[in-house]
């Protein structure tokens, strides 16, 4: 081998070696500040929801919630606090800010998956009617489940050792059912040729009409308890905040992240296209099959319990894409987060905004929803290309 | 070892874009889709790739039958660059390359998915993109850029549908010449879809001249290109001229 040539392998290697570097260099960097940004997100979810839980109508300091959510949680490692607030504290708040915090990841990491399965910044389960939907299966079983069990509606099952009321899971099961058609609805719509992103959002408002029509209908018959029941429902709030409610939710936000979280590579992919996806093994069909259909039975389920609570999954997401890019794998526990903390501090707000009285959290959520969408919208060239 | 495609009858609905096809791609070797618009040249990769499933036909890929395969082994098998690219998220280059490594990865990227990726950046020559927006990319670098995602892919067989549409002339010059290079480092077969005849001429080892989605002649470049065939297939007159840097094709306008 000659001088000359060993001198370019040499010089070839160093090249390498040097774009490996920078490669692992860039990636690393990315990757620190995506896992700064989610670790610095939960420090801040948890320092509000202990906040949140102090106030009410008697302020309980920071310290007692931290001292009785720690005996709560880890048991005899933190001693039982002497202060008379520990009931109040574990049994009534916390079931609340639990229920936000599920409600806000339910939403963001739908909202966050919608948008990269149908490849359309807008979408979230709101924009895409699937919220309305819900609410309108939800509405139906509050208005009909009782005629049609009768008295057998207020017996209980037993779900992960616990006691469950049977109107609450076949409330789930009517918004879920709902849900599931209006994304049948998109998805339709969106696999006909040269669909555009404005009409997919456009078909979302549709079904969204559509099914507040139904809902109307289902006010208009029902009785004054149903009447009440529904309406303030509607306005979505966490009134019907409860262990029994959490401890149904749980696992399912659970294995839902889970099972989304476990999209994650395939999520990226697809920003590249359906044929680049097709081509790196995606099977991109059932990909989006299954994206939505966990992604509408994780909203399904909160908003059958809280009522629609709108723009979570478009804020969230957008919020997130714009700190720590698109990366699926972190994008979704980012958004997770994020949303949790929006609906927790939004439900916080709405508790002491006109104390003693309290506000809907879904009125919160629209005004602030409407801003950011419009703000959205304004920056228009910025976010269509996502 | 070969791919092999044979008696492909592929389309859209009920239209028909493809029939009875049958080619050989083999190792080591570029072969040129030439033909004119809606020939089928785009669907004849995309089927190649997987991406599209021939109504009819086998594909066969060094032995094994292609369309039985899970998706991943077959990514592992064949890599796809598209005539028209999606701009998508807006990703850094180095996530873009990445993507590449995703028939090879669980959740998180290996040594070997950065070694591949940072190769494939070297041979396009966008080390400095690697921590660009793609959104603030141009055409011709963004068609760089998913030319590397292919090559971090490392298959064995390159499907290109008209890499080159973005690119100017030294790039497209470039471009080809990675290619050229990739074949004889990695043995590997590459088939390109093309409009530019002489490019054709000066890289490829065989050509396929596609007429209404059925193969019209097939063989050695200065066999296949030829004025008849070229008259035949785009109905447009042409001279071949023998240059001293090879094969020229000079078209004109009706006499």
């Amino acid at each position: 081998m000659g001088e000359g040539t060993r001198h370019k392998d040499v010089v070839d290697e160093i090249r390498r070696g040097s774009s490996e570097w920078i490669l692992k260099d860039s990636y690393g960097r990315s990757v620190h500040k995506k896992l700064l940004f989610i670790g610095v997100t939960l420090l801040f979810l948890v320092i509000t929801a202990i906040v949140s839980v102090g106030i009410g109508s008697v302020s309980i300091s920071f310290i007692d919630v931290t001292k009785s959510l720690g005996h709560a949680i880890f048991g005899s490692l933190v001693p039982l606090p002497d202060n008379q607030w520990y009931a109040t504290i574990v049994y009534a708040r916390s079931s609340r800010t639990v229920l936000c915090i599920l409600c806000g990841i339910a939403l963001a990491i739908s909202g966050t998956v919608m948008q990269n399965l149908l490849r359309n910044p807008l979408v979230s389960p709101f924009t895409l009617g699937v919220s309305s939907a819900a609410s309108f299966g939800a509405a139906m079983g509050i208005v009909f489940l009782p005629a049609i069990f009768g008295s057998a509606i207020t017996d209980s099952i037993e779900i992960f050792g616990n006691d469950i009321s049977l109107k609450s899971v076949l409330i789930v099961v009517c918004a879920f059912t709902c849900g599931l058609a209006s994304i049948g609805i998109v998805l339709l719509l969106s696999r006909r040729p040269n669909v555009s992103r404005s009409t997919i959002i456009l078909s979302g408002v549709i079904i969204s009409y559509l099914f507040q029509a139904g809902i109307s209908l289902a006010k208009y018959i029902s009785d004054d308890d149903a009447l009440r029941e529904i309406t303030l429902w509607l306005m979505g709030g966490m009134w019907n905040a409860t262990w029994e409610t959490d401890i149904l939710l749980i696992p399912i936000v659970i294995i839902c992240f889970i099972l989304l979280e476990c999209m994650s590579s395939n999520l990226n992919t697809l920003s590249a296209g359906d044929d680049i996806a097709k081509n790196l093994g995606v099977n991109v069909n059932r990909l989006r099959m299954r994206g939505l259909i966990i992604s509408t039975m994780v909203t399904s389920a909160c908003i059958s319990f809280t009522g629609i609570i709108g723009f979570i999954g478009l804020m969230a997401p957008h919020l997130c894409r714009l700190v720590i890019g698109n990366d699926s794998r972190y994008l979704i526990p980012a958004s997770a987060l994020v949303g949790a903390l929006i609906l927790l501090l939004s439900d916080t707000v709405a508790r002491i905004i006109i104390s003693p009285s309290e506000l809907p959290v879904g009125i919160i959520m629209y005004i602030l929803g409407g801003v950011f969408f419009i703000w959205m919208v304004s920056r228009k060239n910025k976010v269509t290309s996502l | 070892m070969t791919l092999s495609i044979k008696g492909i009858r592929q389309g859209y609905g009920d239209s028909i874009v493809l029939d009875d096809v049958s080619l050989d791609i083999e190792k080591g070797e570029i072969m040129t889709v030439l033909g004119p618009n809606g020939s089928g040249k785009s669907t004849l990769i995309m089927t190649i790739c997987n991406i599209m499933r021939p109504k009819t036909g086998t594909i066969n890929i060094d032995g094994k039958n292609a369309l039985e395969l899970h998706g991943k082994d077959f990514s592992k098998l064949v890599g796809y660059v598209p005539q028209k690219y999606v701009t998508g998220d807006s990703l850094r280059v180095f996530e873009a390359v990445l993507l590449g490594r995703a028939p090879y990865m669980e959740w998180s990227y290996s040594e070997d998915d950065f070694e591949m990726a940072a190769r494939a950046i070297e041979l396009m020559g966008i080390e400095d993109l690697i921590d660009k927006n793609t959104k603030e990319l141009s055409g011709g670098q963004m068609q760089k850029v998913v030319i590397a995602r292919a090559l971090a892919q490392n298959p064995e067989y390159y499907a290109l549908d008209e890499p080159t549409s973005a690119l100017d002339l030294k790039n497209q010059l470039s471009a080809l010449s990675t290619m050229k290079k990739i074949v004889s480092s990695k043995n590997a077969g590459v088939i390109f879809a093309l409009h530019d005849i002489n490019l054709a001429f000066k890289y490829s080892d065989k050509v396929v001249l596609l007429k209404n989605g059925h193969i019209y002649s097939i063989g050695n470049p200065r066999d296949v290109i030829n004025e008849e065939n070229i008259m035949n297939v785009y109905g447009v007159h042409c001279e071949i001229l023998n240059g001293s840097d090879g094969m020229h094709v000079n078209v004109f306008e009706d006499r």
